[in-house]
């Protein structure tokens, strides 16, 4: 399910924090967005397993492999043990989507993603999006849906209506 | 007049608000102390990572100041006690001086100079980053996972490496006797033991914990103070390194009744 929400008259911070509540007990919505970024002093290996063996208990060892897999999917496999400070824009929300899509989450938000694009990059972002295989809601200006029109499947909402449906008022 | 009424009660307001503060915050590290949360795989890898930097990598500097300090003092102070005909009195010296007083605090103060700035500029920058928000947002507890594993490795180190200092220096003691004095190093161990009791222990444990508790909780608490700009972080930095200072005079007093 992959959904385009418009966030012109709502506060990001607001929104933000109503998914912070909704994770108060268990991780089920992973919020990807430029201003929530990965622990500086952890690698990229850490930031991804965090989530799994904080929430699941399971020790890094029984999740070095599938981060591995994932990351040579995206051709990144040799950053494994960097930090935030040595990846680009793009990488750093592949990171924020290998935690989510390894722990397993309910939905990822994503919140005004090309912001994570940089110049340039733009279409390799909604490649990315258009194969994401996860559920996903992306937030962003209702002016840069033409840009998120490509992705198959993707379906214009109300915000009021996901608020109320999906995070239940 | 009234001005210095009304400054004398705002500092006293302002100083049990933040006193009243900074015990909720520790109610707050304790109850997840109390419910091992320390076992989770996430926050255990964390502690142990902590430990290494607090502990680990200050063993050389521990063991110097170690030394410097068992051939400056204790060998003075022994020596002193030899040309007096106090040698009996050795022990009870050593153990007062190196065990419940100096090793504690010089351990607390190289913790302070060197982990308490470190996890103070660390904890601000992570807030002033939003990286705290990130890790809350994303369900995880930041008194679990940011700060219970620098506590809790504060206090094992502080004890540990005070354990450390005590054995060096008493040991670099007795050779700087031994050049001079016939007495065996399992002979003055005996009058060290005899001279330790119960008290000395309690107030060694203590000392040594409460002082790593005081002086990364205090940083950590003043580091969450940050708010938005960067001007913010001296600010904390200056405000919990103070307060590190009170809080290691407020446990040296303390520790005297126990």
């Amino acid at each position: 399910m992959k959904r385009f929400i418009g966030i012109d008259n709502y506060n990001i911070d607001d929104l933000i924090d109503k998914l912070g509540d909704l994770n108060l007990y268990e991780l089920k919505y992973y919020v990807i967005y430029r201003y929530l970024p990965l622990v500086g002093n952890l690698s990229v290996l850490e930031n991804i397993a965090l989530p799994t063996s904080y929430f699941k208990r399971i020790g890094i060892k029984n999740i070095i492999h599938s981060v591995e897999r994932e990351l040579r999917l995206f051709g990144i496999e040799d950053k494994i043990h960097y930090r935030r400070d040595q990846l680009s824009e793009f990488e750093i929300l592949l990171v924020k989507y290998l935690s989510a899509k390894i722990f397993g989450v309910k939905e990822i938000v994503f919140i005004r993603p090309l912001d994570h694009s940089g110049v340039g990059m733009t279409n390799h972002l909604i490649e990315f999006l258009k194969n994401c295989d996860e559920n996903y809601t992306i937030l962003d200006y209702n002016e840069t849906y033409d840009d998120y029109k490509q992705i198959d499947g993707i379906r214009k909402m109300e915000m009021n209506e996901w608020l109320i449906q999906d995070l239940k008022g | 007049m009234v001005r210095i009424i009304y400054h004398l009660g705002k500092f006293f307001v302002d100083g049990f608000s933040v006193l009243k503060d900074y015990l909720l915050f520790c109610n707050k590290v304790l109850s997840r102390f109390l419910t091992f949360k320390i076992l989770n795989p996430a926050i255990f890898m964390v502690t142990l990572r902590q430990i290494y930097f607090t502990g680990v990598q200050i063993i050389r500097v521990i063991v110097i100041i170690a030394i410097i300090f068992g051939l400056g003092l204790v060998g003075t102070l022994g020596k002193f006690l030899m040309n007096i005909g106090a040698y009996q009195r050795i022990g009870t010296i050593f153990v007062i001086v190196v065990i419940r007083e100096v090793a504690p605090f010089l351990t607390a103060l190289l913790l302070s100079l060197r982990s308490a700035t470190a996890v103070g500029a660390e904890i601000s920058m992570m807030k002033l980053g939003s990286e705290i928000r990130s890790i809350k947002i994303h369900g995880i507890d930041e008194y679990s996972y940011l700060f219970l594993p620098r506590i809790f490795a504060g206090m094992v180190c502080s004890f540990s490496l005070a354990v450390i200092f005590s054995a060096v220096s008493i040991t670099i003691g007795y050779f700087l006797l031994s050049f001079q004095l016939n007495i065996t190093f399992d002979y003055m161990v005996l009058l060290i033991f005899d001279a330790l009791n119960i008290n000395d222990i309690f107030c060694f444990i203590y000392k040594t914990t409460l002082f790593g508790f005081t002086l990364m909780t205090l940083p950590i608490f003043t580091s969450m103070g940050v708010g938005k700009a960067t001007t913010d972080v001296p600010i904390a930095l200056l405000k919990g390194m103070m307060r590190v200072f009170y809080g290691l005079i407020f446990v040296e007093i303390t520790g005297f009744f126990v």
